[in-house]
Order: C-alpha cells, then structure tokens, then sequence
C-alpha cells in the first residue's frame, strides 16, 4: 500500500516516514505544497498525510485542488489549529479525517489503517464475528465469550470491546476510544477512559484473561491475541 | 467686559455731568432769549431799567451790558476776546466778593437796540465734577482692564494646568507606570470629567494587564512544575538508557507527563479562543439531555469506584442551541468534579428541569466565601491543590457557559454542593 506525506517539519515528516514504513506501507514524501500535490496528482495513493500550513502553496489549498481533479484519495489533514471551525472548514474542503497535532504516532496509525480500509474496501464488513485470543464476540447477537463463558456487558462496554477487537494488535488511544464509543471528537483531558477500560478488564479477570488488555503508558490500550 | 463697563461709565457720565450740563446750557439759553425779547420791545432805558437789578441780584449769572461803551452790570471793564453766543468760552473776570480772579464760562451777543450783552457763570464745580468723573472712569477702566487681564491669565493657566496635569499622566502611563491616575479636583467640570473617564480607562487597561501579567506568571509556574518533573524523568533515563535499563514504562510516563503539559497547554488556547470569541461558533440544536446523559454515563465508573449514587434525574426534554462539544465538555466538567469532592458514599443528582439544569451533592460542599473565585483561571483551593488538575476545569466551564448564555452559579445545599446553569 502506498501512503504519501506533505510535510514541511524536516523531523516529523521523517518520523512519519519510518513509523508508515515500518507498518509495511510504501511511502512517499513531499516538503511542500506545489511538489506535494504534483505527486498526489501523478499517482494513486492509498492515503495521504496532509499537513494545513505548507510552503508555497497551503493544505486546503492543495485539497481543493485535488478534489476539484477529480482524486477520491482518502486525506488525512494534519493541523496545530485546533477548534471545531477548522476542523470543519478542513473536512468541508474534502478531508477525509482530521488529526491536531501533537499526536500520539498510534492514534496516526490506526486513523491511517482505517482511512487505508476505506479506500480499498478490502476489509468485507460482511463478518459477523470478531476474534482475539479467548474472546469471541458474535456481532448479529450481541454476545460476547471469554473461554467459551458469557460475559454480560453494558452497552458502552461493548462497543469499546468491539472497537479494540477490530483493532486488535494496534495501540488505541483514549482519543480514539473516546471518538469511537461516545461519539465526541475532541481530548477529553481526563482518566475516565482508563477507568472504564478497568471495569473491562476486571470481567476478562474473572475468565483468567486479563492480560488479552494491555495498557502502553502514554499511549493507550491494546487488545493482543494472547 | 471692558466694552460693558465702558458703556456702563457712558450712561453714568450722561446721567450725572452731562444732566448738569444740558441745564446749564438750557438756563443760559434762556436768559439770553429773555433779555433778546426785552431789548426787542423796550427802548434801551427802559431796558435798562429792567437789566441793572437783575444784573445785581443774579447770583448764579453773570450778566453785563454795554450801551455805547458805558458798562452796566457787576463787572468793570469788558473783558476781551469773549466768543459770540451760543458758543461759549472761559476766562478770568475779577470776583468783588471772593477779592479774587475766577474764571467763568460765557459769551457775548449783540442785542437789536445796539446793546452788547455779556453772559457767564462760574461753571468750575461743574468742569472739576467733570474732569473728576473723567479721572475716576479711567482709573475704574484701568482696574477692570487689568482685573480682566489677570483673571484671563489666572483662567488660562488654571486650563492649561489642568490640561497639562492630564498630559502628563498620559505620558507617565505610556512610558510605563500604569498606577498613575489623572487627580481629582472639587470643580466637578469637564476636566473633571475628562479625568474620570481617562482613570477609568486606565483602570481597565490595568486591570486587564494585570490578569494577562498574573495569568502569564500563573500559567509559567504551571507549566514550569511538570516541566521540570519530566526534564529530571528524562536525565535519569538517559542514565538507564546508558546501562542499558531503560524500561518502557519509565517512557510511557514521561509521554504521560508530557501529555498532561500539551493538554493544560490546550486547555489555556482554548480558553483564549473561547473569551476573544473564535471558539464556539458552529453551533447547532441539539437535544441537552442527550448530553448530560452521555456525560453521566461516561462519568458513572468514576462515582462507582467511590461507592458513590450517581443519579439522573428528567423532568423535561430541553433542547439547545449549542456547540455539542463544547457543552459535553461543560457537562462532564461539572458532573466529575461533583464526583471528585463530594468524598465517598455521597449522593450525587443530576435534575434537568426546563429552564436550567442542577447538579447537586451532599458532600463537604465550598465554603460561600469560595464561591466566586473557583471560577478564576488556575485558581485551586487548599483543600484541593493535592489531587490532580490544572485548575483551568471551571474557569473553562465558564467560559463555555457564558459562550452559550447560560449562567453558572454556586448554592450552598446544607450540606453539600448544588451547581445550578440557567438556560
């Protein structure tokens, strides 16, 4: 899979570069808007990393241009201006997602992965079943297994499950957990996600598989298979 | 002024010397048409007859005949040079009665039987009343120009004091000392006013220097306290990485560390933006008990680990025009910080009613004194400095609050704590 980087931060663009490569992704860079847009006009990426503030020629800039060419490419902007109005006003200009920095390189990861699934529909949304480890979960029935045994989850509890099996492997960060089970997109500067992932795990403990549910300090969580 | 007393000193001239002189004038008339009219119809002895006693008994008139050089009257010889009538002239005759020489003002005219006939009379008070209430106009002209002048002076420069005294505040304060106040004065006028206006001005600009002065010092010391603590984390680390013991933990602390400078840091911009207006301007209806919902529902674990009864509590279904954000934000805030300080066991009810929603706690509460200043920037109290924060919580629930026109206040619930936001 192909990526491509408009970035004009020397230091950030390579890290960028090293973390894609090392998610096997092949990865192309540009440190400027004109050369940027020219690369993602000439090829077919998967999903490109957008920063807003560019030399010569700006991100929505760049954007604009490239939707109005008729490019579907999925784009992830990468912005230090935070508040709801730039957001929108970048998503409006055709992003796909939309990243403040600074980021956690997991959360770019994952958002990465996911904008990448979307693009080539590779992942059939057909599956009707997630699996990790012991634990089962029947998406049709609602019921989740650990060791074959029924645990009974709460509502919440079970989408922050789901969203951790489908990104079972991958680091999540309480942003995207936050995003992703209670629907509001921003920080939320606080210690309850981990408290919820603690009653989580508690119930996996039961089963004697507590440790399917990592914690990476700084980070976020983890689901991994064994 | 000086035009008013002039004509002021005109009329008084008029009415007084002036007066005076017209009757003289009158009565000299007269007495030269009286003795025209006798000489017209008398034969000159007979005319004679009747001017000798006149001219002996008229005191106040001097009056001389002359008929063929022979002199009638109470003089002794004509004296030369005397104008002819009406216009008249001053000089010296010699008084019988004083034994002295005494100047007069007459004339001399010639009557239709070959009379001469002098007339005069001693006009002296009159010329001295004159030449005094001359003398007096000019001095008092001379008094009032120069009071005018002084007093025109004495205004001015009271002005340009005072204009100068507010200059140079102005300038003070521009190069820097801000405390600096335009003084008061007890005239109460416009400079006063002026005055008041600009320390007012200056007031607010002080204060306002002041918050941003302390905010900044605030903010500094905030930031310094865990920069510091990461920068000793990352100097022990680099000790480990150097014997190889660095253990991924101790960075995932250090990015937690960090993540907690980024997110006060945050929490700082974000408050700016809310105050300077260039937050929260995408908002939307939406329904306010989806919210509140979500936020106890995010915030249910939190009171369960304390034993706490979190409860939720609808009587009506509000909707709001809002950022859906910002007020989840809002919500949240409040409802964790209720969980937060009302100590375990407590019981913690969130009321929506139609016109505000209330959160209200049965634990320590905060005193009344407290009240007004939890909502300051940075502000933490004793009792709270331990637990984790930055102490921007509230101070950005109100500015979220205030962004959507809801007003926040602070109720003593005996005991405990009761929030209440008016829609």
């Amino acid at each position: 899979m192909r990526v491509l980087v408009i970035e004009d931060d020397n230091t950030t663009r390579e890290f960028l570069q090293r973390a894609l490569q090392e998610q096997q992704y092949q990865v192309d860079t540009a440190d400027n808007g004109q050369d940027g847009l020219f690369l993602a006009l000439e090829h077919d990426y998967q999903v490109i990393l957008l920063d807003r503030m560019l030399p010569k020629l700006d991100g929505l800039s760049v954007l604009s241009t490239l939707r109005s060419a008729g490019k579907t490419t999925s784009v992830l902007i990468l912005s230090a201006l935070d508040s709801v109005d730039d957001r929108v006003k970048g998503l409006r200009e055709g992003g796909d997602d939309y990243l403040v920095k600074p980021f956690a390189l997991s959360e770019l990861l994952v958002r990465v992965q996911i904008l990448s699934k979307r693009q080539s529909h590779a992942q059939s949304s057909s599956d009707t079943s997630l699996q990790a480890g012991e634990l089962h979960m029947d998406l049709l029935s609602h019921q989740v297994r650990c060791s074959g045994q029924l645990l009974s989850l709460q509502p919440k509890e079970f989408k922050l499950l789901r969203y951790l099996m489908e990104h079972k492997g991958q680091v999540v960060t309480r942003t995207l957990l936050f995003e992703a089970v209670w629907d509001y997109d921003f920080d939320p500067q606080t210690n309850v996600i981990d408290v919820h992932i603690a009653r989580l795990r508690k119930k996996f403990e039961a089963q004697g598989q507590a440790a399917i549910l990592q914690t990476i300090r700084g980070s976020g969580y983890r689901l991994v298979d064994a | 002024m000086l035009i008013i007393v002039s004509i002021l000193i005109g009329v008084l001239y008029d009415r007084s010397v002036g007066q005076m002189q017209r009757s003289q004038e009158q009565q000299f008339s007269q007495l030269i048409e009286q003795q025209q009219a006798l000489a017209d119809q008398l034969d000159p002895d007979a005319f004679l007859e009747q001017f000798i006693p006149q001219a002996q008994e008229n005191r106040q008139f001097l009056m001389v005949a002359r008929i063929n050089g022979q002199i009638y009257g109470r003089l002794q010889s004509w004296p030369k040079g005397i104008r002819q009538c009406p216009s008249r002239n001053l000089f010296p005759i010699w008084s019988q009665r004083y034994e002295e020489l005494q100047l007069v003002s007459g004339c001399q005219i010639g009557l239709s039987q070959g009379q001469e006939l002098l007339i005069a009379t001693d006009d002296t008070s009159l010329r001295q009343l004159k030449d005094q209430f001359i003398s007096s106009a000019a001095i008092a002209l001379l008094i009032s120009f120069s009071f005018a002048l002084i007093a025109g002076w004495w205004f001015s420069a009271q002005v340009l004091r005072r204009i100068q005294s507010i200059n140079a505040v102005a300038q003070q304060v521009s190069h820097g000392k801000m405390s600096l106040r335009v003084p008061p004065s007890s005239n109460n006028d416009e400079f006063d006013l002026l005055g008041s206006n600009i320390n007012q001005m200056l007031d607010r600009l002080q204060n306002s220097l002041e918050m941003i002065v302390n905010n900044s010092d605030a903010i500094a010391h905030d930031l310094r306290t865990p920069l510091a603590r990461l920068r000793l984390r990352l100097e022990q680390a680099y000790i480990q990485a150097e014997n190889q013991q660095l253990s991924s933990d101790e960075l995932g602390i250090m990015i937690e560390e960090l993540d907690e400078i980024l997110s006060t840091f945050s929490s700082i911009l974000e408050l700016s933006k809310l105050e300077s207006g260039t937050l929260g301007q995408a908002k939307e209806s939406i329904s306010l008990n989806q919210i509140i919902e979500d936020a106890c529902d995010l915030a249910q674990p939190l009171a369960e680990e304390q034993q706490q009864n979190l409860h939720l509590m609808t009587n009506e279904q509000v909707m709001v025009n809002a950022d859906r954000r910002l007020l989840f934000r809002a919500v949240y805030n409040l409802v964790e910080n209720a969980i937060k300080y009302a100590g375990a066991n407590a019981r913690i009810d969130v009321v929506i009613n139609a016109q505000d929603f209330r959160i209200i706690d049965n634990g320590p509460g905060i005193p009344k004194s407290e009240h007004n200043k939890v909502f300051r920037r940075l502000y933490r109290m004793e009792s709270s400095r331990s637990s984790p924060g930055h102490g921007l919580g509230l101070a950005l629930v109100k500015a979220i609050l205030d962004n959507h026109q809801m007003q926040i206040e602070l109720i003593s619930a005996e005991p405990g704590l009761e929030v209440r936001v008016s829609l």
